[in-house]
């Protein structure tokens, strides 16, 4: 960096510093800008085209609606019948979420704190099922679910998502289990804490934001989630969000502005969880050893 | 009573197949009830793990352990009635200073109306009530040594265990909380066995004090005997610091008297410690004294060719009340603690004044102490 000397009518050379880091920046910020227009227009789209009327959504290449339609929500929700399918979303989300933390947590404790025969092999079958891509399965599970009397059921969704949950969980909650200070476990050791009230009391307390990163995951996969949901369930008291809206897609119209309307509907839960539970992601990828 | 006695207790580790690696071996230890023991080694001695096989966190490969003449060596951590205070603290993050102290007692299912007793009391004690509300992670590392203290202390043990608790304190706090570990102590009156690697600290608070090397206990004994009747050349180099010089020579006979002779000096065994020495005539010893048994031969009493050698100064380190003189003889290197109003220049040769009274010797193939 060139630098200049103190001087009546000469530039001071912290100031060109400065000035030279902010033009180096801009065509960064430009990038960012750039991607996070495209980032977002899909949702703004989705929204503005939710206000719109049905021969308005692809004639009128503005995003503001000409009429603002807010009764379409209120048909969506009515009409389509999402307030089941909301509930569905909600139930199914729900539960696999608390099945998903008690069995992932649990085994990730055992994987991370234990010693016991075969603990690496069924440690790398967990992550080896990363690799199979779920609709691959789909098939001999839909048979299995078939067989087993849980197509069409809820626990025929519950099961699956919640299987399909855990190895991911258990990898990054293990990875935070072992970074816990083994001293720590030692206090609690002779504190009287066995095995569980280890587990329950110091583990899982300490892994709140591995805790929150996995329940942000869960919850996008399972709410997200259409294609098992189309395969296993027809009837539409049990159909969850996703799976709902395809009743706005007819066989020769689509009725655009409705899908939309629930499509966004169906958006804003996750939103809201994300903005709760964003800074524990970050943190749980980041977390390095606790120091008490 | 809360004696504790170690009986030919082994600890070993699997390391290469068929060959365990060797942390404890063989200790014979007993602290008696009320005292403050400290096991102090280099790193790797096997201090630690000897007080984790008191604690119950490591079980031993063979031998006994006993508290309070119960054998426990079966008995888990939390039933062998011990408190354990570690390096790093080891407090639990998410809880506040009270839910900290109070964890152990809440597991122990004690009426809450006693657990907060408890605590206020320990807190008291330490000066620490003001923070019972905050977490671990808003404290000073001082603060968070007191509330591991304080877990320690609600627990009401028969032993404290200490696992090098000061040695993440910067050297002012440390000073400071040794004489609070002691303080405690005299108004417990409970057995403590702590660990450190610092002589300084096993001098200035142990009752007793365990020297450890290599799994073995190199010598027990109070801190003085420590420090003037080392057992053996490692124990009179870990002991004291500056630590003892050492030099490599012969001893010779010269009529009546026994003589040390190194390549560049020579001075006169004292006569109590000749008729001991006599035997080993002729052959090479090492010879051990410390920097504050060394005088500057201007400013000795006793001075004398027998007890004088002159040395070049390397290095002079001014400490404020005195100084640390480098020398060297041409072949042994050696401190020595001279008053600070003593103006001494590197490379400077100077006359000292060997206190061959305060001088050791060791046998220089096992080590072991003669004189």
């Amino acid at each position: 960096m060139r630098r200049v000397h103190f001087g009546k009518g000469k530039k001071n050379y912290m100031e060109i510093k400065i000035k030279r880091k902010t033009l180096a920046n801009i065509p960064a910020h430009m990038v960012l800008i750039l991607w996070s227009l495209v980032s977002i227009f899909p949702l703004v789209w989705m929204f503005m085209a939710s206000l719109k009327e049905q021969n308005e959504v692809f004639s009128n290449l503005s995003l503001i609606p000409q009429a603002w339609k807010f009764m379409n929500y209120v048909t969506a929700w009515n009409v389509g019948n999402f307030g089941i399918y909301f509930f569905n979303s909600v139930f199914y989300t729900a539960v696999t979420l608390g099945l998903a933390l008690l069995l992932s947590s649990m085994a990730a404790y055992a994987f991370a704190r234990f010693r016991f025969l075969g603990r690496n092999f069924f440690y790398f079958l967990f992550i080896g099922s990363l690799m199979i891509p779920i609709p691959g399965a789909f098939i001999p599970l839909y048979v299995l679910l078939i067989k087993l009397g849980l197509a069409d059921t809820r626990l025929g969704l519950i099961l699956p998502y919640t299987n399909a949950s855990l190895a991911l969980a258990i990898f990054i909650l293990k990875t935070f289990f072992e970074n816990i200070p083994k001293d720590i476990e030692e206090a609690a050791i002779i504190d009287g804490c066995g095995k569980f009230d280890m587990y329950w009391r110091i583990f899982l307390p300490l892994a709140k934001p591995a805790i929150a990163t996995v329940s942000i995951f869960t919850v996008l996969n399972v709410w997200n989630e259409f294609l098992l949901a189309l395969i296993v369930i027809n009837n539409r008291n049990l159909m969850p969000i996703q799976r709902g809206i395809m009743v706005f897609q007819g066989e020769h119209l689509t009725d655009y502005p409705l899908l939309m309307a629930g499509l966004t509907i169906a958006t804003v839960p996750l939103l809201v969880v994300y903005f709760f539970l964003s800074k524990y992601i970050l943190k749980g990828i980041t977390a390095g050893a606790v120091k008490g | 009573m809360a004696r504790v006695v170690l009986k030919n207790v082994w600890k070993r580790f699997p390391d290469k197949p068929g060959k365990p690696k060797e942390a404890v071996k063989n200790i014979n230890l007993s602290c008696e009830d009320k005292e403050f023991i400290v096991l102090v080694g280099p790193s790797g001695c096997g201090k630690s793990t000897t007080l984790r096989l008191i604690a119950g966190l490591e079980e031993a490969t063979e031998g006994e352990i006993f508290i309070e003449d119960k054998m426990v060596n079966d008995v888990p951590p939390k039933d062998r009635d011990i408190a354990m205070v570690f390096q790093n603290y080891a407090l639990y993050p998410h809880m506040n200073v009270y839910e900290n102290m109070a964890f152990g007692l809440k597991m122990k299912k004690l009426p809450r109306e006693e657990i907060k007793q408890r605590v206020l009391e320990a807190a008291d004690i330490l000066g620490i009530t003001e923070i019972l509300d905050k977490k671990p992670r808003v404290l000073s590392g001082g603060q968070r040594q007191r509330v591991a203290l304080g877990r320690a202390i609600v627990r009401k043990p028969k032993v404290f265990l200490f696992d090098e608790p000061l040695s993440n304190l910067d050297a002012k706090l440390r000073v400071q909380m040794r004489a609070e570990i002691s303080k405690l102590h005299t108004r417990l009156q409970a057995t403590m066995i702590y660990v450190t690697h610092d002589q300084i600290e096993a001098m200035t608070m142990g009752d007793r004090i365990v020297v450890m090397k290599d799994g073995l206990i190199q010598q027990i004994a109070d801190p003085i005997t420590l420090y003037d009747q080392p057992s053996n050349k490692f124990v009179a180099s870990f002991i004291g610091s500056p630590s003892m010089n050492f030099m490599d020579g012969t001893l010779v006979k010269k009529k009546d008297a026994v003589y040390f002779s190194e390549e560049n000096f020579t001075v006169k065994v004292h006569d109590d410690h000749a008729a001991a020495l006599e035997e080993y005539a002729s052959r090479d010893l090492t010879m051990g004294i410390r920097p504050e048994d060394i005088f500057d031969k201007v400013y000795a009493s006793n001075a004398s060719p027998d007890n004088t050698i002159t040395a070049t100064v390397e290095v002079v380190e001014p400490m404020g009340a005195e100084a640390l003189l480098y020398l060297t003889t041409g072949k042994s290197p050696f401190i020595a603690r001279v008053a600070s109003y003593e103006q001494l220049e590197v490379n400077q040769d100077i006359d000292l004044v060997f206190d061959m009274s305060k001088a050791h010797f060791f046998d220089k193939a096992t080590e072991q102490t003669i004189i």
